[in-house]
């Protein structure tokens, strides 16, 4: 099949074309067609990674035509290893938030036809080589996002969107300038070729040679343009100082949104670092790994802190995911196989485990219209769910094992690749980051005790009022089929992870062969 | 003479029929009527300037008027703007039915002003150019004299507009003593050929004061003070007309005055023309003593703060876009301050689409403010849920004026900013960058207001302002570039580079 790519990224316009031409009030016919055109790219995605060739570096299902030949911007799409796992991973969670989302009936067309958006933005991300395009992608899934949250979100919904949008806003224009930049000086020292957007030419190119002033002040050009782009994508990780924004994003947003922005959003940043800093300025990327791999130290025990200290379930698992992104900065920053490895693998783990745990709390809010691990006046407000729900405590015992690195499941082995490939190279520093596992295991347990172990005291919640409950409903089939298809990936990639280390480690070969 | 009156064809068209539509209308009571004939004139115009299109480069009428690819390219723009504010004005509440064909008489005549303002190359035509919007402007500001707020904004506009006359008119007095040149050609050679220490400073100062004159037109700060309470005075079209046209035609102005008069093009200009100004490289030399460009670059950076930091408060939509209109002032001055090839089709390339966007968000505000009688924030609350077309068509053009992708106002900041970073001019370029954050702001108020929070006022019955197909239509028309620009916008580039290629030599 040719543009196969093209395929997946755009296919979610053309059911937002049909939905845009059906009347607003057939809500179960809207959500087949966007349940329809989220499948399709799901199967395309399963069947690009069948004719996939993991035994190279090289980039496939190549697409390249001119677009806007003046500018020299290209329509250039392609995957290598790492980007084939994010497509999947974006194919796959997609699908299954369509599914999250079948309870959404607020605004049902306008809802899906944000999320289909979304969906082309996210993909053409991960696909798409040209810088240009790539800015495109990923400024246009800002829009849907912020309608997404601010529409369909919880209480403080309207203050979450605009938080979210400014500040990735500001990564966005910081980065647009730094693209500039990139594309002005690759005509080459003097000036005589043509300038790109290409990203794998922009690779080619030697930055250490150049300089800019900026404000007066004579700065090395590749350190300076690495920073302006490292922000960019440092906010949607987020690297800590940068992540106040996600707390309130993920606990607004609906769940499926939730699911998304943990599961694919968080993963564009650390993508973006791996595609534009590492392969186009690998020298300023080892001048700087040390301050990165002290962030992702940073983002680890502080994310994990935080989550320690949350009273409600969603803002915990939020943080958690800020803690568990350190682990992508650390494996990143130290440029050894098992490191990086680790870390890309982490990329993929956390997009299941995050995504369980995000449904998951949506499974519980669904029934008792509340979060409160802790309720306001002092009260526990789940304990002892257990015992009226198994299933959805044995989902919830997945995806918590998942999360902290529980042998056998699917974050246990990038955790343990990314400390196995760190501890060589910064000693002290990654037994500090130990601590991380610790603290981990610890808020994540203490949640599961408060919330599934012990007396039943859960609480209800009706109108303002918070009352005890008297049953919890068992995990419906719907859930079930979103839950199950991550909690089996967990399992098989924690007890054999060959497979979808042998994808991308030609890939992150490579890298390390820039970074050497 | 003869050869020159065929050039001034269109705009004496335009005025036959401004004067034809204000005689009908003592007689004639039809607003089709009087619409249609307004806008057989300005199509007629249309028509005349772009049979001109092939001509070569020329003056006109003793060097009072340049034609050349582009004056005639702004000349069309303002004629085509005319035309979309005399449709705005055709149903709008805020303009009396009796009053009609006094406002597409004054607007037909307005058009004329801005033709001339974008083709003068003489200072004492500039002058007159700059005076004829004025006076007409201060007119349309103040048509429901029975309104405070109209006539407030008619009196300050007025008082300021007659203060930056007086400067202006004094920095051309100034400029005419030194030089004794009144053609924009003959300052340039004077300049050229005087050795620098010989140009006294008092130039500088002519030159600042024409500036004056010039930014009180584009609203650049420090002359933009009028610029918030006329647009929210003014009716609605009128706002929507005085925030394009005259801005489209005192940029053009700006560029023709400094680049005419204050520069020489190198000898590599048609180089970089044949590479499409990409290079970054400087395709003019400033003659004289100033370094106006940098001075441009300041008077950018401050507009553009001014601009989006006292947008942030408002409540008033078309206060709120008055400022707006006010900052992308300051944006449009970046391509000046580059000094090069690309930084002059990037400002024409922009004012078009700001065209676009601007009008389209005047017009929305129009409707809703003929609807409910007020442009403030409340009244848009939750007009995403009754008129959802509208509402879309809004956020459209406000994410445009953001200047994020997909929407055509991020090609046309794309457009300048890659003007500004390959001049290398990086903490301009960042200042400017954090300037488009800070507006996402305000503008993200408004779609707010729109789609997530829900209205006071019940829900409307019937059929309302809103609900009238020829302005939606229009919206549509203004809404649609700016979806679809992203798919592929070299040929208006390629015509934004055409128009100012004969600047670079």
């Amino acid at each position: 099949m040719s543009h196969m790519l093209s395929w997946i990224t755009f296919f979610p316009m053309v059911g937002a074309v049909a939905m845009l031409f059906t009347p607003a009030h057939k809500e179960k016919l809207i959500k087949w067609i966007a349940a329809a055109s989220t499948l399709l790219p799901f199967i395309l995605a399963l069947k690009a990674l069948s004719a996939f060739d993991s035994s190279t570096a090289a980039q496939q299902f190549v697409e390249q035509f001119d677009w806007i030949p003046s500018f020299r911007i290209q329509y250039f799409m392609g995957v290598d290893g790492l980007s084939m796992m994010l497509v999947l991973l974006t194919a796959l969670l997609s699908f299954l938030g369509v599914f999250v989302s079948w309870g959404v009936n607020k605004m049902v067309k306008g809802y899906f036809l944000c999320y289909l958006l979304l969906h082309v933005g996210m993909m053409g991300v991960f696909c798409s080589l040209d810088f240009f395009l790539f800015y495109v992608f990923w400024e246009i899934m800002l829009l849907p996002m912020y309608f997404l949250v601010g529409i369909w979100g919880g209480e403080k919904k309207e203050y979450a969107a605009i938080k979210f949008f400014l500040y990735t806003l500001f990564g966005s224009v910081l980065m647009l300038v730094g693209m500039l930049a990139l594309y002005f000086y690759s005509k080459g020292p003097d000036g005589a070729g043509l300038p790109t957007f290409n990203m794998l030419e922009l690779a080619k190119i030697d930055w250490t040679q150049y300089s800019i002033s900026l404000f007066g002040m004579h700065l090395p050009f590749d350190k300076t343009v690495w920073w302006l782009l490292f922000i960019g994508f440092a906010v949607k990780v987020p690297v800590f100082p940068f992540h106040t924004w996600l707390p309130w994003a993920h606990v607004q947003a609906p769940t499926a949104v939730s699911v998304i922005l943990a599961g694919v959003l968080l993963k564009m940043g650390t993508y973006g670092i791996l595609r534009l800093n590492f392969a186009i300025l690998p020298a300023a990327t080892k001048a700087f790994a040390y301050t990165l791999f002290i962030l992702g130290i940073v983002n680890l025990i502080y994310g994990a802190f935080c989550a320690m200290a949350q009273k409600d379930l969603k803002k915990l698992v939020a943080y958690s995911s800020v803690s568990h992104m350190g682990y992508c900065l650390m494996g990143m920053a130290v440029f050894t196989e098992a490191g990086l490895n680790g870390a890309v693998l982490q990329m993929f783990n956390h997009g299941l485990s995050a995504a369980m745990m995000f449904m998951l709390v949506g499974v519980l809010y669904d029934r008792l219209h509340h979060r409160y691990i802790v309720t306001p006046d002092g009260q526990p407000g789940f304990g002892g769910i257990a015992q009226k729900a198994p299933w959805v405590t044995a989902m919830w015992t997945v995806a918590i094992f998942a999360g902290l690195g529980l042998p056998g499941l699917n974050g246990f082995i990038s955790e343990a690749l990314v400390f196995i490939g760190s501890f060589p190279v910064y000693k002290t520093e990654t037994v500090i980051a130990g601590l991380g596992i610790v603290l981990g295991a610890a808020y994540l347990l203490w949640m599961a005790q408060r919330v599934f172990l012990g007396p039943w005291t859960t609480k209800e919640k009706h109108g303002d009022t918070l009352a005890a409950a008297h049953d919890l409903q068992e995990l419906t089939a719907r859930e079930i089929f979103t839950l199950a298809p991550l909690a089996v990936l967990c399992v098989w990639i924690g007890v054999y992870p060959q497979p979808i280390l042998n994808l991308f480690k030609v890939t992150v070969g490579q890298f390390l062969t820039v970074l050497k | 003479m003869m050869s020159s009156l065929t050039y001034a064809a269109p705009p004496l068209l335009l005025f036959a029929g401004s004067c034809f539509v204000l005689l009908a209308g003592l007689w004639v009571t039809s607003n089709g009527f009087l619409l249609g004939a307004s806008l057989l004139s300005v199509i007629g115009a249309t028509a005349l300037f772009c049979g001109m299109a092939g001509n070569a480069a020329q003056t006109a009428f003793s060097g009072l008027l340049a034609f050349d690819p582009f004056g005639l390219f702004f000349s069309v723009f303002v004629t085509l703007v005319t035309a979309a504010a005399l449709l705005m004005g055709a149903k709008s509440k805020e303009i009396g039915d009796d009053r009609r064909s006094e406002y597409y008489a004054i607007v037909l005549s307005l058009a004329v002003g801005l033709i001339f303002m974008s083709m003068a190359n003489h200072l004492l035509m500039i002058y007159l150019a700059i005076e004829t919007v004025s006076i007409l402007s201060y007119t349309l500001s103040g048509f429901n004299r029975g309104r405070y707020a109209s006539a407030e904004a008619a009196l300050k506009y007025v008082v300021y507009g007659a203060m930056s006359a007086a400067i202006m008119v004094y920095g051309m007095s100034l400029i005419y003593g030194i030089t004794g040149q009144l053609t924009l050609d003959g300052i340039r050679s004077w300049v050229s050929h005087t050795p620098p220490e010989q140009i006294p400073a008092l130039m500088w100062v002519g030159v600042l004061m024409i500036f004056a004159g010039i930014g009180y037109k584009v609203s650049a700060a420090p002359m933009h003070m009028w610029t918030p309470d006329v647009y929210e005075g003014a009716p609605t079209p009128v706002s929507g007309f005085l925030s394009v046209a005259p801005k489209a035609a005192g940029f053009a102005l700006l560029l023709r005055f400094f680049i005419t008069a204050f520069s020489l093009p190198l000898e590599t200009g048609a180089a970089v023309v044949a590479t499409g100004g990409q290079a970054g490289e400087v395709a003019f030399h400033i003659v004289g003593p100033m370094n106006w460009p940098k001075f441009l670059m300041f008077s950018s950076v401050f507009t553009m703060f001014i601009g989006n930091l006292a947008a942030l408060g408002q409540v008033s939509v078309k206060r709120l876009l008055a400022y707006s209109s006010i900052s992308h002032a300051g944006y449009i001055l970046m391509g000046a301050a580059t000094q090069t090839f690309s930084g002059l089709y990037s400002m024409v390339f922009y004012v078009l689409v700001y065209c676009f966007m601007n009008l389209g968000a005047f017009w929305v505000t129009a409707l809703v403010d003929d609807t409910f009688g007020s442009d403030e924030l409340k009244s848009f609350r939750g007009l995403a849920k009754r008129r959802p077309f509208l509402a879309v068509c809004m956020a459209i053009f406000m994410f445009s004026l953001v200047g994020i992708p997909p929407f055509a106002g991020f090609i046309g900041k794309l457009y300048l900013f890659s003007a500004v970073v390959s001049r290398e001019m990086y903490g301009f370029a960042l200042l400017a960058a954090i300037n488009s954050l800070i507006s996402l702001y305000y503008y993200m108020k408004v779609v707010k207001a729109m789609f997530l929070e829900a209205s006071e006022v019940p829900m409307l019955e019937g059929k309302t302002p809103m609900d009238c197909k020829l302005s939606l239509a229009a919206i549509a028309l203004l809404a649609l570039p700016n979806l679809l620009l992203i798919i592929n916008w070299e040929p208006v580039v390629a015509l934004a580079r055409k128009t100012v290629v004969f600047f670079a030599g």
